[in-house]
Formats: C-alpha cells, sequence, structure tokens
C-alpha cells in the first residue's frame, strides 16, 4: 500500500495546498493545516521538494512579470499635475505591496517546506523565501524600468516636500486642513509600505538625493538673493536640521527601516557639506557685487569664509571671480578711479576671505596688469591721496602706520604671536615670505602697482607742482601736511624735492616783501612771482610769449630786485605762466577778469591799438596765428574784440545790438590748462634722446631687426634714471619715423634712408 | 706722459699687492665699460654727423665706426667703415683701428692697417673714439707721404687726377 501511492490524488493534494501549481484556477477551499503536513510528507516520499519548490517559483516569477509589474508600471504615465501624480505613485505602491501580500500565505509554506525537506538549499542566496520574494520584486520591477517613472516619484515627494515646509505655516493659522491630514497619511502609508518592500533606496534614493539637493539649492537661492547684509549660514544650518532631516527621518526610520539612523545622521552630514558648497557657490557669483558694497557686504563675506574652509572651492573663486573683474572692471568704460575705488574694496575684502594674502595676490593679478596699462593711475592715486573730501585712501593715509614699501625685516609681533601662526596655503609661492603678503597695507599695495617708489613720487611731485602753481596762493599748510604723511611712507630722501618746492612757494612770498621795501623798486600794478627752484620742479610746459612793454618793464625791475638781494642770482621768466586779474573799464561797463598773461597781453594790445591783423600781432606776441585766433576767441566772446574782416581783428568798447549774438556763439575756450608739461610730452623728449642713439647705430651697423635695436638700447642707452622703453613703445616709435621718412623698413629690418647716407 | 702709464699695470710691479690682482680686473674692466658708455653717449649726442661709431654686438669693446670723406678732397663724400677693437687696458692702450671698407690712400694698406702715430707711439689716454675718428678723416686729406704703407698711393698723390681714379675705383670695389 505504502508503495502503491496514488500519484493523482498527491497531485491533487499538492494543488491545493499551493493553488499556484493549479493550471485551471478554479476557485478552490483553502487547504487545511492537516493537508499541508500532510502534503509535506508526501512531497517527501516522492522526493519531490525540490522540483515543487522550483515550480512554484517558476510560476511566482512569471506572475510577477507578466501581470504585476506590467500593471504597475502602467501607472508611471504622465501627468497633468503634481497631485495627481502623487496619488498615482500611492496607488502603484498599494498595488504592488498588495500583490506581494497576496504570495503572504503561500510563502510562509513554502518556507516550511524548505526548512524541513532541504534545509541546506536557500533561494536565491536568501535563507528567508519572504526576502526572496521581494529580491524577486525588486529585480522584476527594475529590469522593467520605464523612462518616465522618475517623474512621477519626483511628483510624489514634491507634493510631499512641499507640505512638509507648510506644515510651520498651517500649524501657524491653525489650519489643520482635511486635506493636508490625507496627504500625510498617504505619504506615511506609502513610505512604510516601500520599506517594508525594501524598495525604497533602490526605486526611490535616486530621486530623492536630487530632490532634496534641488530643494537646498532652490531654498539657498531664495533665502540669500542679493542681500549681502546678514549672515545667513546659520539659518540655512537650522532649516536643514529642522525641515530636511526630520523629513528624511520620517522617510528612512520606519518599523521596516532597513536604513538605520546611523545612515541619516551621515546623510545629513552630506547634505550639510552640499549645504555650505551650493551657498558658497552663490555667493562667489556674486561676489563682485559683494566687494562693491564693502564694508555693507562684511556678513556675506564672512559667511563665505567659513564656507570656503569646508569646502574645496577656492580655485572656483579665483576664477569666478576674475573673470567677472575682466568683464565688468578691466575694459575701457570705466574710469580709473572706479578701478582703483573697487580694487581697494577688493583689497579689503580679499583680507576678510583670506588673511594670509594669497587670495589677494591672485585675484588682484590681473587688476595690477590693467592699471599698470593705464596712464592716469598714479595721477589718480595721487590725487585721491590727498584730495579733501574723504575717501578711501585718504582715510588710509592718515591712518599711515609707516609702514614702509619694501620693508623685508621681520617684525619682533611675529615672535610674540606664535602660537597663532597659521602656514601658508598649499598653493603659496614659497618663494615669497608671507610676512609680506600679510602685512602690506593698501596703499603699499597700490604703489607696488608700479613696481617702483620713484614713478609714485615722480607723479606726486608734479601733481603738487600743478597745484601750487594753478591756486597762486602761499597757503601751504595743507599740503605740508601730506607730505608730512608721505614722508612717513616714503622715506625723506624720496620727498626730498617736494619739500623744496613747498620752500620755494614759501621764499617767493618773503621774497616779494623783501623786493617791496627796496627803494628803487616802484610798483605800476601788484605783482608777485612765483619763484621756483628749477633743479627741483618738474619739467614746465614751454610756450613763447612775448609780454606787454609794461607787464616786461616791471619783470624787469622785479628782477633787479631780486639779483640786489641775492646777490649772483637772477631769474628767469615764464611768461606764459600766471594769472593776472584785470579790471576792464568800458564806457559803459566794467569787466574783474581772471586772465591767463596770453589773454592779458592780447588786450593791453588792443589797449594801445585798435586794430590788428592776426600775423602782425602774432609776431609782435611771439605766439602762433592758430594758438592766438584761439585766445582772441576768450575776449570775442566777451564782446571786446570782433574779426571785422577775415584775420583783422577790432577792439569794441560799447556794446552795440551785434555783439550780444556774437557773444553766445562763440564759445568760451578758457580750459584749465595743467602747467607742467604733459607726461606725453617728457616721454617724447626721452625718446627723442633714443634716437641719436638709433641713427648712430644705423649708420654704423647698416639695417637691424626691431629687437636687435631694443636690445642695443637696453645696453648702451638706458643708463639715466627710470627711462624705460617697451618693445611695443619703441616699434610705435620706430614706425612713426618711418612715416616721417627719417627710417625706411623693409624686409623686418630698420635702415637709414639711402639720400642720408650718400649725402 | 705719466697720464700714459695704466694704474693697473704699475701696480702689478708692485708685488704686496698682487693677491688684489683679482678685483681690480674686475673694477678695471667696470672703468673701462664706464668709459666707453661715456664716449658712446657724447658720441650720440653730438650735432657732427660727419663722423660716428657704434658697439657691434652686445660686445662694448667692439666698435663699428663710420667717416664722411672730408669735403674739398677726392674723398668727398665716401662713407669708410672702420673697426675699432679696444683693449682692457683702454684708454691707457690705444685701441685697435683698420678700414673695412677698401680705401686707396699713402697711409692705409690693402687690408685696412692704418699708419698713424697717434694710433701707436703718440697715443694718450686723453684722446677718445671721436677724436681718433675725427684723426683719420683729416688723414685722408693730409696723408703722411713720407712714411708710406702704400706707395704707389704716395707716388700718385701729386698727380691727383690719377690719383682720384685709383680712389674711387678702389671704394667702387665693394
Amino acid at each position: 500500500m505504502s508503495l502503491k501511492i496514488d500519484y493523482n490524488d498527491s497531485w491533487n493534494l499538492i494543488k491545493k495546498v499551493f493553488p499556484i501549481l493549479d493550471e485551471s484556477s478554479s476557485k478552490q477551499q483553502e487547504a487545511s493545516e492537516n493537508e499541508f503536513y500532510k502534503t509535506l510528507s508526501v512531497i517527501e516520499n516522492l522526493n519531490l521538494a525540490e522540483i515543487i519548490k522550483t515550480m512554484i517559483l517558476t510560476r511566482v516569477e512569471r506572475e510577477i512579470r507578466e501581470s504585476y509589474v506590467p500593471k504597475f508600471w502602467s501607472y508611471f504615465v504622465k501627468v497633468e499635475n503634481y497631485e495627481e501624480g502623487f496619488f498615482k505613485f500611492s496607488k502603484a505602491i498599494n498595488f504592488i505591496h498588495d500583490c506581494f501580500m497576496q504570495y503572504g500565505s503561500l510563502f510562509l509554506k513554502l518556507k516550511i517546506l524548505n526548512k524541513k525537506l532541504l534545509p541546506e538549499s536557500n533561494i536565491y542566496g536568501n535563507e528567508d523565501p519572504v526576502d526572496a520574494l521581494r529580491l524577486l520584486f525588486r529585480a522584476t520591477l527594475l529590469s522593467q524600468l520605464p523612462i518616465e517613472h522618475k517623474d512621477i516619484i519626483e511628483n510624489f515627494y514634491i507634493i510631499a516636500l512641499s507640505e512638509e515646509n507648510n506644515r510651520d505655516i498651517a500649524d501657524f493659522f491653525n489650519l489643520s486642513q482635511q486635506s493636508e491630514n490625507n496627504y500625510n497619511l498617504i505619504f506615511s502609508e506609502t513610505n512604510r509600505k516601500l520599506n517594508k518592500l525594501d524598495l525604497l533606496e533602490p526605486l526611490v534614493g535616486q530621486v530623492l538625493t536630487s530632490l532634496i539637493y534641488t530643494t537646498i539649492e532652490n531654498h539657498v537661492q531664495k533665502t540669500c538673493k542679493d542681500s549681502f547684509d546678514s549672515s545667513y549660514l546659520t539659518t540655512l544650518e537650522t532649516w536643514l536640521e529642522t525641515v530636511i532631516i526630520p523629513w528624511l527621518q520620517t522617510i528612512y526610520c520606519s518599523e521596516y527601516a532597513s536604513v538605520n539612523e546611523e545612515a541619516v545622521k551621515r546623510f545629513q552630514r552630506k547634505l550639510l557639506n552640499f549645504l555650505y558648497e551650493t551657498y558658497a557657490k552663490v555667493r562667489i557669483n556674486q561676489l563682485f557685487n559683494i566687494i562693491i558694497e564693502f564694508p555693507e557686504s562684511l556678513p556675506a563675506l564672512e559667511d563665505l569664509r567659513l564656507c570656503l574652509q569646508k569646502t574645496d572651492l577656492r580655485s572656483v573663486l579665483i576664477e569666478k571671480l576674475q573673470k567677472s573683474m575682466e568683464t565688468r572692471l578691466l575694459h575701457p568704460g570705466v574710469s580709473t578711479p572706479d578701478i582703483l575705488t573697487a580694487y581697494v574694496a577688493s583689497i579689503r575684502s580679499m583680507r576678510v576671505l583670506d588673511p594670509s594674502g594669497l587670495l589677494l595676490e591672485t585675484v588682484t593679478q590681473p587688476v595690477h596688469q590693467y592699471l599698470r596699462s593705464r596712464d592716469d593711475t598714479v595721477r589718480c592715486v595721487v590725487s585721491s591721496l590727498t584730495e579733501e573730501d574723504p575717501n578711501d585712501l585718504a582715510e588710509e593715509l592718515v591712518r599711515g602706520n609707516a609702514v614702509h614699501v619694501d620693508e623685508n625685516a621681520l617684525s619682533d609681533e611675529d615672535a610674540e604671536n606664535w602660537t597663532k601662526w597659521m602656514p601658508d596655503p598649499v598653493e603659496a609661492d614659497p618663494n615669497k615670505s608671507s610676512n609680506i603678503r600679510r602685512s602690506s597695507d593698501i596703499i603699499s599695495m597700490l604703489v607696488s602697482v608700479y613696481g617702483s617708489k620713484e614713478l609714485f613720487v615722480n607723479e606726486y611731485r608734479t601733481l603738487l607742482a600743478d597745484r601750487l602753481l594753478s591756486q597762486f596762493s602761499c597757503d601751504t599748510e595743507k599740503e605740508i601736511r601730506y607730505l608730512e604723511l608721505l614722508k612717513l611712507r616714503f622715506g625723506d630722501s624720496q620727498l626730498h624735492y617736494c619739500e623744496v618746492m613747498l620752500k620755494d612757494v614759501a621764499d617767493s612770498k618773503r621774497i616779494k616783501t623783501h623786493i617791496a621795501q627796496i627803494p628803487e623798486y616802484s610798483e605800476n600794478f601788484n605783482m608777485s612771482a612765483m619763484i621756483l627752484s628749477a633743479q627741483f620742479w618738474p619739467a614746465l610746459k614751454d610756450e613763447k610769449l612775448e609780454v606787454h612793454p609794461k607787464i616786461k618793464e616791471q619783470m624787469a625791475l622785479y628782477t633787479k630786485g631780486f639779483e640786489a638781494l641775492k646777490g649772483s642770482r637772477t631769474l628767469a621768466w615764464k611768461n606764459h605762466l600766471g594769472v593776472v586779474d584785470v579790471e576792464i573799464d568800458l564806457p559803459d561797463r566794467k569787466l574783474n577778469l581772471s586772465v591767463t598773461p596770453v589773454h592779458v597781453t592780447i588786450i593791453m594790445h588792443f589797449e594801445d591799438k585798435k586794430e590788428w591783423a592776426l600775423d602782425e600781432l602774432s609776431r609782435v606776441m611771439q605766439v602762433p596765428p592758430t594758438i592766438l585766433r584761439r585766445k582772441m576767441g576768450f575776449w570775442q566772446s566777451y564782446g571786446l574784440i570782433e574779426e571785422v574782416k577775415p584775420d583783422l581783428f577790432c577792439l569794441i568798447e560799447e556794446i552795440e545790438n551785434s555783439v550780444s549774438k556774437a557773444a553766445s556763439e562763440i564759445v568760451e575756450d578758457y580750459e584749465s590748462e595743467s602747467a607742467m608739461a604733459s607726461a606725453q610730452d617728457q616721454r617724447k623728449e626721452e625718446l627723442q634722446t633714443f634716437w641719436s642713439y638709433i641713427t648712430g647705430m644705423l649708420m654704423n651697423l647698416d639695417s637691424l631687426p626691431l629687437e636687435r635695436i631694443h636690445q642695443m638700447l637696453k645696453m648702451f642707452a638706458f643708463q639715466g634714471p627710470t627711462i624705460e622703453c617697451s618693445l611695443q613703445e619703441l616699434r610705435h616709435f620706430l614706425d612713426a619715423k618711418v612715416r616721417e621718412h627719417e627710417l625706411v623698413y623693409s624686409g623686418g629690418l630698420y635702415k637709414l634712408p639711402k639720400s642720408d647716407i650718400l649725402t | 706722459m705719466a697720464q700714459n702709464i695704466d694704474p693697473y699695470y704699475s701696480q702689478q710691479s708692485d708685488n704686496s699687492k698682487q693677491n688684489n690682482e683679482g678685483r681690480n680686473v674686475a673694477s678695471e674692466s667696470h672703468a673701462v665699460t664706464k668709459r666707453l658708455h661715456k664716449e658712446l653717449m657724447t658720441l650720440m649726442i653730438s650735432t657732427d654727423k660727419s663722423v660716428s661709431a657704434f658697439p657691434e654686438g652686445e660686445n662694448l669693446f667692439r666698435w663699428i665706426g663710420t667717416i664722411t670723406g672730408p669735403s674739398d678732397t677726392v674723398y668727398e663724400s665716401q662713407k669708410y667703415k672702420l673697426s675699432l677693437q679696444f683693449p682692457h687696458s683702454y684708454p691707457y692702450t690705444a685701441p685697435t683701428v683698420k678700414f673695412i671698407t677698401p680705401c686707396f690712400h699713402p697711409n692705409i694698406d690693402s687690408s685696412g692697417n692704418i699708419c698713424l702715430d697717434i694710433l701707436k707711439e703718440k697715443w694718450s689716454a686723453l684722446y677718445d673714439v671721436r677724436t681718433i675718428l675725427l684723426s683719420i678723416q683729416s688723414l685722408l686729406g693730409e696723408p703722411n707721404i713720407d712714411s708710406p704703407l702704400n706707395a704707389l698711393a704716395a707716388e700718385l698723390w701729386t698727380r691727383q687726377a690719377e690719383y682720384k681714379r685709383h680712389v674711387l675705383e678702389t671704394y667702387n670695389q665693394l
């Protein structure tokens, strides 16, 4: 009997216990426990355990693959709005969860079967068949992953997250809405199911992470857009800790959590770092504006400094800032004072960011270079240093802690602060002492743009001369104050010339009173002379002017007085410089004016003789007609002189009806010219000395390329102080000479024209 | 004659100072460079363009000079190039001066050597590049027939027309 087993009955029994094996799938009654154990023994007897198990698994796999998973993914279609996606996703999860649960009893049986009959075997590496089932679900789901699945998942979590974000507000208004509770309920339920199916991380993890990243990014952007005057770092940290992290915890740490607290903690650290990075990036993009708004933007800079310590964004910062400086600052459209202001602001803000000064050095490198290429930089620096109305540089100068520009000595202070010493960042150039970087102040940095103090001091000298000569007042108190301040910085020897200049001004005043006391000296009109020691003043602009005999007479008297006073010294007058107060008496009106000597000479000549031809007057005054005509325009605008015929001028004493018209026509050209020879003129003169070298060179060596000429000049001609000439400048100069036919350029070689060689 | 004695060489005979030699050479060479620089500057600044000279390359001790033939002579408006080589003991020793451009002249031989007293026994440290070149320039117009290097030229000197033909022939050899 025991051998004769009814196979049919046994198969029916097995089918009843494991209904999945029944192809006909007719509804059958649930098998009892008794029947189950009976089946087990049957299977054992027939040694069918392995086969039955495989059959069941194959069936289950097919079912999952062919009906459940496609149905699950069918939920993931394009939806109109987030809300729809939210519900679709939760439905899908519900569905797959139900499917999963449906296998519950079957797998319980399978588990027992496995344990009893096949203790050695496992299913796909899992001892527990339920785990295997999870694996099965997961694998099948992922194998059929549709492309758009992320959208729906994203929708789901976006809704949930926005609910989370809004909750504070909802609490505040005490609005416990039905729908909101609903959302929360569905949300936590769905997450619980996902966790149970072990699907949370594989299915959702990636989407969730990127969602959180975008949320952080958006939040950071929203929080600190265009506002630099307060610190946001702590606010953002708190936001992350109170909003995002708890939310993550609700997702991950449910009862089935395979991801434990520790992992969330780790994730939190990662998110915090991401927060810093995002924030730093936002600030770096705004850095140029932040710098411009310094010191109002100090909190933002402090934030950025903290972030930089925690992230690796220094190189990004350098690159971005240099780029934005180039596009926004270093182009011809920006005036030099503006560049300087920005430069000073950037020096100060970089100090905040990086006390070692390395960042500053790298970032401001292009600015340095650019400033060097501008002619008026030194002038701007010097003038803003000594301007009256308060500005950054003037303050800096007054604060002046006598730092010498090229001080190399270590200060004692270093030794005392050794505990606070910090090494230089790795990028630092080891050749340069960090001490110099740290200690150099703003003015020294500005001066170092040019590499030499001399140039700076020279420019100051020109500026001072200009100011002293244009004011014509002997009030030098303020200038002396600035000079003293500058001396603290640059040392006495550099500014010796300026000192002499100031003394000259004071002396001039003294000499004038002395001369006035000399009995032979008589005055037709009040005259005072600025007596300058030619050696110490910068070159004055040279123009020819023969002043009116009356003035000349007075000048001669003055000279005589001076000679009597000073023994072997005399005066060389600069006729074209100075200012004259004139009072012009006309029949119908009086004019009180301050004008230049040229103007006065013109009008005095007209006083003698009412009509002058342009040529004639030009000869008498020794001023070129074109310039003279321009200068006469001044009087024409006052209606005193009229051009009656071309090149014939006539004095008009009474205003007639026609004159008022003329007055409006002629534009006044009373330009305030500098008394100093312009830098360009001086440069031309310097280049002229090179020219004699160049001709000498070419006469003896026939023809030379540009580089050779430059090299030879460098070797033999650049001996004087500060005379330098770049290759570029030399090329310009030589090309100008070629245009003037003083040189011939052919085949890359310059030579003297043939005619010159032969004659 | 005292100025013609190089202090460097007079010092050398003094045995007690021999250990300073190295330093002396350096300072000496510096002094020569300085002097040559100065001479170059005066030459460049001078308005007389009939003589000129310039260092040949990076070496300050080798110059190329140019002189224009003096007017009213057969050499008028011809340009002659010369090479000047300065010894390290300059200006206590005369530079070596040679014609590069071939020149038909009683005191100049076919390889350009010049017979001129101030370049030989009558050299003085007071001479400089400019005066040397000016002397050579005047030598062109006033040769010393008594001690010729070029006998043919000396012989022809009295017959100016034929002499001039030779001069031009030589000059145009280039």
